[in-house]
């Protein structure tokens, strides 16, 4: 392990590769910060910029966009009382209390410093659990990879936010728009409607950048401006000795939980961040001080979804399945690098693999600085009028996606998806799901064929391997109990709508 | 707690079952094959029968919801925040980077409020040195900046 390490560092530490880390980090966290935009957004927009590089240099700088926006979203919260996304809603219930008296620079503190400690220990799980995993992944054969690309689908559409059923039914149009184009196995064209564009598939970019950058741009350009009011004033950016000795055990508390769930389908930041704000008021030492602007309260949230963010690469380095939609991304990222995800990528391409590692210690350094003492940087740019943030964000986008392929029909189709995103969220149908179908479709499809090919067409064969059995159970259980969640909520008294939140 | 038949909030489960029967008429151009060795229709037919057993399900379940507050939409704003992108895609290659770029963000600035004209103006010049220098001049992509004349 030292001495990949050491390859890893060897590979983050040369000047272009430290740049893009440092660039992604500041890009990353400079977006994020805007309210409303979150860290799949903030990926999306900026994919098309890393597109020129090296792999390992293009993943290194999409990672610190996703960690850097990541910070950047637990800033607003802090000091504005607007989160960007789920995963820093919970941070506004304490963080935005403690700005509101006086503590913003503590709450501040209290998030970076908590999200270095998390980012430290989810990387050297990283390190540990990633190359076990690839080891077992490289027994799998179709059936066991079918069933896992199955567990992963199904964990996502149940396990994320919103509507079970409707998280299914974005899965499933996902996995739809991913059969356009040529059929793997015999080379045929199906649903292209004769269109040459198609014949390679429906770009991974473009749905990406439309479903989420140009849906979300509308969003915040037809709703009336929240932005540039109320930033509460910024205190020392450091802790009290009794406020170090508070967030110790939920920093770690945190940690733990998030790394969990960050590598489980259908996890990611979001959820880390709840469950550890949940277990927090259930084992903190202060639990009852929670919501009152308790510095713990923001500490445990934000170490959380920090430490997930880093898991969340776990399953993706070494199974090569993308445990939530900010993985999916990743995934599109490194196939357009003609880098197939998956446990032979550590053999493969063992320099990409560590190489990103030890660049995500070397980012969460640099987050600390990016953070803490350019703080007033990004307070500043909270005051940039709407008139002309979401034009310019419109402009990039555009010029993102047309200077890819010099297509303006990628533009229109990005635009097609954009007007889609935009009702379907206002719908209730979340559109992460769709973006984990699209990446995951062509791999259970594959699996499909090839386990029918090897077991001559005996569907058995997905429950007579212990494995396979193992992960289709998981599923199983996964779905019974959304479906017991969803019984109790219809009876009476127990129906409670709250806002939908993507 | 008033629960009633809702249609029209069917529409979005009715829609899915719509897709997931237009996707299985288009599928008929491929082959299905056998569980042993599946063709290329196979899958596909799989994907759409889920889809519109989904579909059914969410259009009995949404019809029997209480109707969720939807936030209005001010279409005005909504139609120069798609017309900006579009403008983009139309102007980029005849008209060159620098008219897209004007085109786009100033149907985009429609969208808010109060929009003062110098603003908008010295926003092109900046997106418009900032797009050439990271695009064209850092990323080597072909653009023209201003129409070819002649």
């Amino acid at each position: 392990m030292l001495d990949n390490l050491a390859l890893g560092f060897a590979v983050a530490a040369t000047a272009e590769n430290l740049a893009a880390c440092f660039a992604g980090a500041m890009l990353g966290t400079a977006i994020g910060v805007l309210p409303g935009i979150g860290p799949i957004t903030t990926i999306s927009l900026l994919l098309p910029l890393t597109f020129g590089m090296d792999p390992a240099t293009g993943l290194i700088m999409l990672a610190g966009i996703y960690y850097g926006a990541q910070y950047g979203g637990s800033t607003t919260s802090i000091l504005m009382n607007l989160p960007g996304e789920v995963s820093a809603v919970v941070t506004t219930l304490d963080g935005y209390k403690m700005a509101r008296q006086g503590e913003a620079g503590a709450a501040l503190a209290a998030a970076t410093i908590g999200s270095f400690i998390a980012g430290t220990l989810a990387t050297l799980l990283i390190a540990a659990a990633g190359p076990a995993l690839a080891k077992v992944a490289m027994l799998f054969g179709p059936p066991e990879y079918f069933s896992l690309v199955l567990l992963g689908l199904i964990g996502s559409a149940v396990l994320g936010q919103g509507s079970a059923l409707k998280s299914i039914a974005m899965m499933l149009g996902g996995i739809g728009l991913g059969l356009v184009g040529t059929d793997l196995q015999t080379g045929e064209q199906r649903f292209t409607f004769g269109i040459d564009q198609l014949y390679d598939g429906i770009g991974f970019t473009v749905m990406a950048v439309g479903l989420f950058g140009i849906a979300e741009v509308i969003r915040c350009m037809t709703t009336p401006d929240a932005a540039g009011t109320g930033v509460t004033p910024l205190t020392r950016l450091w802790l009290t000795p009794r406020q170090w000795r508070r967030i110790t055990a939920p920093v770690l508390r945190g940690s733990g939980a998030g790394s969990l769930i960050g590598m489980l389908p259908g996890g990611g930041a979001s959820l880390a961040a709840i469950a550890a704000y949940a277990l927090e008021r259930r084992v903190g030492r202060n639990r009852r001080l929670l919501g009152t602007g308790a510095i713990e309260g923001v500490a445990a949230p934000e170490s959380a979804n920090n430490a997930a963010a880093q898991t969340g690469f776990i399953p993706l380095l070494s199974l090569g399945i993308p445990p939530n939609a900010v993985m999916a991304l990743m995934v599109g990222a490194l196939m357009i690098h003609g880098i197939q995800p998956g446990p032979r990528i550590l053999e493969t391409q063992p320099t990409i693999f560590w190489g990103l590692i030890a660049s995500m210690w070397l980012g969460n350094i640099m987050l600390l600085f990016i953070n803490l003492p350019l703080i007033g940087l990004w307070v500043r740019l909270l005051r940039i009028p709407a008139a002309l943030l979401y034009p310019s964000i419109l402009v990039l986008c555009c010029m993102g996606i047309y200077s890819m392929n010099h297509a303006a029909l990628d533009v229109f189709l990005a635009v097609a998806f954009g007007i889609a995103g935009y009702f379907f969220v206002r719908a209730g149908y979340p559109p992460a799901p769709m973006l984990i179908g699209f990446v995951l479709g062509p791999m259970l499809e594959e699996n499909l064929v090839r386990s029918m090919l090897l077991s001559r067409g005996e569907w058995r064969i997905f429950v007579e391997r212990p494995v396979s059995a193992g992960l289709l159970l998981l599923a199983l259980l996964a779905v019974a109990g959304v479906a017991v969640g969803m019984w109790r909520r219809r009876r009476p008294g127990g129906v409670r709508h709250g806002p939908d939140v993507d | 707690m008033p629960r009633g038949f809702n249609g029209p909030q069917m529409i979005g489960g009715v829609l899915l079952v719509g897709l997931a029967l237009g996707g299985l008429w288009l599928n008929q151009a491929h082959e299905l094959g056998t569980f042993r060795r599946m063709g290329p229709g196979y899958f596909p037919m799989l994907v759409f029968l889920a889809m519109a057993v989904v579909g059914i399900a969410i259009a009995v379940a949404d019809g029997w919801r209480r109707p969720a507050a939807v936030e209005r939409t001010n279409w005005r704003r909504f139609a120069a925040a798609v017309a900006a992108p579009v403008a983009f895609g139309l102007l980029i290659e005849p008209l060159g980077l620098a008219v897209a770029i004007a085109a786009t963000t100033a149907l985009a600035a429609l969208t808010t409020g109060k929009a003062r004209p110098l603003r908008i103006i010295g926003l092109v010049v900046f997106l418009t040195a900032l797009c050439w220098m990271v695009f064209v001049s850092a990323l080597g992509i072909g653009i023209a900046l201003f129409p070819a004349l002649g």
